[in-house]
């Protein structure tokens, strides 16, 4: 992205402009990101300052920890110069924080800009996760869709933007179905639950026994939840904290620790994630354990760090055991099918930016081909009107009256199709030209 | 030859398969068709010339089908199209060296104790196959090469479901067949002259063998890799009583 740092790609269309000034991860370290970052409280007070200060109707802020980006539409190209769009972002950041340590030249070193339909490509492919740091992570979905209803409380939403952001999610819900960008978990607390389907292709047939209820426990949990499995217990040193995790999930018992090796006998996969600083499941453990399992096997997966589970249970028979390192190879395999996806996603995006410059470009047209449609009709109602009222159809009958109006009505519909056609098969100075052309002629109000 | 043929080449495209961590590959689908003409070829084939080696090719065949459908376990086809390529050539050197063994023109009597017997070596053979997938599967685990697994390869609960499945099913046919044969001599429908001692004594120690596993599992609780690894031996030991004793059997291994 660093290579758009300036690429403002000149729009020919005379009407609104669509724009995006940002940074993202690529552009911009972590703690610039940081000092870029802006809260929902403070989006609300920015973009109102900043439309009216810019005079722009329509205004959005998207702002993650990974991006902060200002998109929005503007009259026409010729005032989004890269100046301008830095003295907004500026301004966007001062008013919200105060922040004085924003120059033209070192935010030329972090920001990128976009207009036209680069900055329309560019919101279909954030919105779809195309530019994030891990492609196909949903998060950013949910971000974009709050960043809209941001600019509709703090009333810079307008009929473009909200054209743009339908489009850009209906975009996104497309390329997840249609690739596998978002098929492949990539989170250590999915794999784990995912590398439960080595125990057993069906996890709904598997008994899930899920130590802590921290971040990661409750992070697993969910997931594992989600598939209904035989039981879900959850495990913690503290019970209550586990008993409100179970009340979240509405699934599952929850437990202490006291009773551990009986837990364990139980379950098919163990899951440990807890801040426990020395080991909570030893071999001798999973060797009374055993005593009171089937012959199925146990899945002992310790996402903790540091390790809940000594290394050596892994010589015991039937018994597999795993860390977290051993999952992170998991899913930066995982991470690569996704980027393998991304070729099959840009496409679709493209097919999308190309539905939506149709749509620009009809909306441009839409009041002339509405003038030419109306002068058409009353231009064949008049003449129908003046014709008919001869002595010499005074015979004719209702139906026949009814029939030649059809007729006349379907010759307007028909003539107006074809204007509306030429104008989008010429290229886009040759359709402006018949435009005016059409508008000098027929637009007489 | 058309059965050769169709298992040789779906062996090459299982194997591909079965190597290659994507399970929709065209060659493994391509594969699994080659095998299913290859099982209806093999069929045909068997029921025509009733050969030994035929019938226990189309029998394994069958056992395999029946594996997919029943324990959704494809991947055992890349163990078993081999087998079943290697056991319908050694029937093409048998019939030509005079030891085929005419099941056709064979008495009912004898026939269903052939048939019996070959099914037990079949699903023997099958429960190899399973074994095999299984202890590799266990090795990855173990040595946590999660990168390495093929990505619809069958869980290891699955397999050690099919392993106990298929040794159920190999012993109870090994035992109709020793009961089949044992009561056939009785009523003195085996051939005069026939020596059955070494045969005899060989399929009573392939039975005793798949027992003990089964009960070492059912009644000792052994895990499923030590019952994966015992299966291993009853199919050398199997496959001894087959090629090992054909020589002295005037109507082929069963």
């Amino acid at each position: 992205m660093r290579e758009l740092n300036h690429a403002l790609s000149a729009s020919k269309s005379r009407g609104p402009t669509f724009f995006c000034v940002g940074s993202n991860h690529r552009t911009a370290g972590i703690s610039t990101r940081e000092s870029f970052y802006l809260t929902p409280v403070e989006i609300n007070q920015a973009l109102q300052d900043a439309s009216q200060r810019f005079k722009l109707d329509e205004l959005a802020i998207l702002s993650t920890c990974n991006r902060c980006e200002i998109f929005g539409v503007a009259d026409g190209p010729e005032k989004l110069t890269p100046e301008y769009l830095y003295s907004m972002y500026r301004h966007v950041h001062m008013s919200a924080r105060d922040q004085k340590a924003f120059t033209s030249e070192s935010l030329s070193q972090s920001l990128y800009i976009l207009t036209g339909l680069d900055a329309v490509r560019h919101t279909f492919q954030v919105a779809a996760s195309l530019d994030s740091l891990v492609p196909g992570e949903t998060q950013i979905t949910g971000q974009f869709k709050d960043a809209i209803n941001l600019a509709k409380n703090a009333g810079t939403l307008g009929s473009m933007l909200i054209r743009l952001s339908q489009e850009a999610l209906g975009t996104a819900k497309k390329i997840r179905s249609n690739t596998e960008i978002g098929r492949h978990r990539v989170s250590i607390a999915h794999a784990a639950i995912d590398l439960a389907r080595r125990a057993s292709e069906d996890l709904a047939s598997l008994k899930f026994l899920i130590l802590g209820a921290g971040e990661m426990a409750r992070v697993a949990a969910e997931y594992a939840s989600s598939h209904r499995p035989k039981e879900l217990i959850i495990a913690n040193r503290t019970s209550s904290r586990a008993f409100e995790l179970c009340q979240h999930l509405g699934y599952g018992e929850s437990h202490g620790l006291e009773n551990l090796q009986n837990l364990i006998a139980r379950a098919d996969v163990v899951i440990t994630a807890t801040t426990a600083a020395s080991f909570i499941i030893r071999q001798q453990d999973i060797a009374n354990a055993a005593k009171g399992r089937g012959d199925g096997p146990l899945f002992l997966i310790d996402i903790a760090l540091p390790r809940n589970i000594e290394p050596e249970i892994s010589n015991i028979d039937d018994v597999y055991l795993f860390d977290i390192d051993d999952l992170r190879d998991v899913v930066e395999s995982h991470i690569e099918k996704r980027r393998e996806s991304l070729a099959a996603a840009a496409d679709i995006v493209s097919s999308s930016v190309t539905n939506f410059e149709q749509w620009l470009y009809s909306k441009d047209f839409s009041p002339i081909m509405s003038a030419t449609s109306q002068y058409f009709m009353d231009l064949c109602k008049r003449e129908a009107e003046k014709t008919l009222a001869k002595d010499i159809f005074s015979e004719l009958s209702q139906r026949q009256h009814e029939a030649i109006n059809a007729m006349l009505e379907a010759i307007s519909s028909k003539m107006t199709s074809d204007v509306a056609q030429t104008l989008k098969k010429l290229p886009e100075s040759e359709a402006r030209q018949l435009a005016d052309a059409l508008e000098t002629i027929y637009k007489r109000d | 030859m058309v059965d050769l043929a169709a298992f040789m080449l779906a062996s090459g495209l299982l194997v591909l398969g079965f190597k290659s961590k994507k399970s929709n590959l065209l060659g493994t689908r391509v594969g699994y068709a080659l095998f299913a003409i290859g099982t209806l070829c093999a069929t045909v084939h068997a029921l025509l010339l009733g050969n030994s080696a035929v019938l226990l090719a189309a029998a394994l065949a069958w056992g395999t089908v029946i594996s997919w459908f029943v324990w959704q376990v494809e991947l055992v086809g890349a163990f078993t199209a081999p087998v079943i390529a290697v056991i319908l050539v050694s029937g093409i050197f048998f019939s030509a060296g005079g030891h085929g063994a005419a099941f056709t023109e064979s008495q009912p009597a004898i026939k269903l104790h052939v048939a019996t017997a070959i099914l037990g070596q079949s699903f023997a053979i099958l429960a190899c196959g399973l074994s095999l997938l299984f202890l590799w599967l266990d090795r990855k685990l173990k040595t946590r090469q999660l990168g390495a697994l093929p990505e619809k390869f069958p869980a290891i609960s699955t397999l050690s479901r099919a392993l106990a499945g298929t040794l159920w099913i190999g012993f109870i046919f090994i035992t109709l067949s020793l009961l089949s044969g044992s009561l056939f001599a009785l009523l003195g429908l085996i051939p005069a002259g026939t020596n059955m001692a070494p045969k005899v004594s060989w399929a009573i120690l392939v039975w005793v063998w798949y027992l003990a596993i089964l009960v070492l599992r059912g009644v000792l609780g052994y895990r499923p890799h030590k019952v994966a690894r015992m299966s291993l031996v009853g199919f050398f030991l199997m496959a001894f009583s087959w090629f090992g004793l054909i020589f002295w059997a005037p109507w082929g291994s069963a």
